[in-house]
């Protein structure tokens, strides 16, 4: 205490000057209408600024939440997308039920390196899932739910060697079957297209919606590159998939209400 | 002793009256202006101490400001120039120090230490002057120039006031 008396005392002139600095600046910056203005579009900036970046941090700290907040709200439009959707049919079908309800789930385990990948999702039987199930992100197809558990459920994604379905190509309707060669999870194998079908790089692929899981024409992937095997007549199409299973996150889980209807009418065809 | 702080206030008040009632309002030649009262934070007494000479800068500045319409620019300009004011003195000592029973002034220590004592602390004081004035750095070199201009224009009517104070005792 004394010594910061001492150093008052010692350095008292350059104290005085800068209150009375302080204080001239405030007599400028009140009663002078020019540099007032000056000052306080410069205040403006500089307190904009710093907002600015604040906003830029506390941003982060409710990303999660947002992120929930978004996947209700995508659910919540897509099962009315599906009620519009079965309204309209309705009118020229006589039923207003929509086929398929949506469901958001959180992915909590994955895996992509090996044969046989799996993901985990945070939904299971009490949130009314049941195997066979598709499942799709917002960029597009990811899988088909294999088993559940009262709180969980897995799922076997495209990156599976297991995984087969039928998908067709977007600008002419011809399908073929979707596969995993185990290589590499960008990428699956798009086969059973005959060659006098002409396709090219960069087509889209969707899904057929034969398999009673998915609604048609999901996204699945673009043709990255293709063979022609003359010896099956099929191409051998490499299908770069729009689902990127490296940072999935946010899964959409699809039912399909007549599932069991179109299954058992078929089984009666044997 | 009292009877030199009566000086000085006398000296004060006709300076002030000269400044703001004629000096301040002389606009004829481009870019210069004549504040010349800061003479007075000139010729102070060698030991007046630092606190005394910046309130008594404060004060004249405030009068200035409020002739001036410009309430704070001059105070804190002025302001400025008694805080450097001890160091300045400093810097320009003779050899020996200053003498006892001296003023600073021409009489005591000639034209050129008073030149280059008041120079530089003219200098000070337009700079901050003309830089609040502006209230920033744009268009510097037009600060600048106002600077310069009213730098020599200053010192030069603070070197005649400084003569005629000489011949008048």
């Amino acid at each position: 205490m004394r010594n910061l008396f001492r150093f008052i005392v010692k350095y008292h002139a350059t104290f005085l000057f800068v209150i009375l600095q302080i204080f001239c600046f405030s007599l400028i910056v009140i009663n002078n209408h020019y540099q007032r203005t000056v000052f306080d579009s410069a205040a403006e900036v500089f307190v904009g600024r710093i907002q600015h970046s604040w906003m830029g941090v506390t941003s982060y700290f409710g990303l999660a939440r947002q992120n929930q907040l978004l996947m209700h709200e995508n659910t919540r439009l897509r099962n009315e997308l599906q009620e519009r959707r079965a309204y309209s049919r309705s009118f020229r079908l006589g039923e207003n039920r929509p086929d398929f309800v949506y469901r958001d789930a959180m992915v909590i385990n994955r895996s992509i390196w090996s044969n046989n990948n799996f993901i985990t999702i945070n939904k299971g039987i009490k949130h009314g899932l049941q195997p066979n199930m598709g499942a799709i992100s917002s960029q597009g197809l990811v899988g088909i739910v294999y088993n559940c558990s009262e709180n969980y459920a897995t799922i076997i994604p495209v990156i599976n060697t297991e995984f087969k379905l039928s998908v067709k190509i977007n600008k002419n309707n011809y399908f073929g079957s979707l596969s995993w060669s185990g290589k590499d999870y960008r990428f699956a194998r798009m086969s059973e297209i005959p060659l006098h079908i002409e396709i090219a790089i960069g087509d889209t692929i969707v899904t057929s919606g034969f398999s009673a899981i998915f609604p048609a024409e999901v996204p699945v992937g673009i043709i990255d590159s293709y063979q022609k095997i003359n010896s099956t007549g099929y191409y051998e199409i490499n299908v770069k998939l729009f689902t990127d299973f490296a940072t999935i996150r946010h899964l959409y889980i699809i039912e399909n209400r007549n599932r069991t209807e179109i299954l058992d009418l078929e089984s009666n065809n044997d | 002793m009292i009877n030199s702080n009566f000086t000085y206030i006398i000296r004060f008040v006709v300076l002030m009256a000269f400044q703001v009632l004629l000096f301040s309002n002389i606009q004829g030649i481009p870019y210069t202006h004549f504040f010349v009262y800061i003479i007075f934070i000139l010729i102070l007494p060698f030991e007046t101490p630092a606190y005394v000479l910046m309130l008594v800068a404060l004060i004249t500045g405030i009068i200035v400001d409020a002739f001036g319409n410009t309430l704070g620019i001059h105070a804190s300009a002025t302001i400025l120039v008694a805080y450097l004011r001890p160091a300045v003195l400093r810097l320009y000592a003779p050899r020996d120090g200053y003498e006892a029973n001296t003023l600073p002034g021409i009489r005591s220590y000639g034209l050129f230490w008073f030149l280059k004592y008041c120079i530089t602390l003219v200098i000070a004081h337009q700079l901050l002057l003309h830089i609040l004035d502006a209230f920033g750095f744009y268009m510097f070199h037009i600060t600048l120039l106002r600077v310069a201009f009213s730098v020599l224009g200053s010192v030069a009517v603070i070197i005649l006031i400084e003569y005629l104070s000489m011949k008048r005792k």
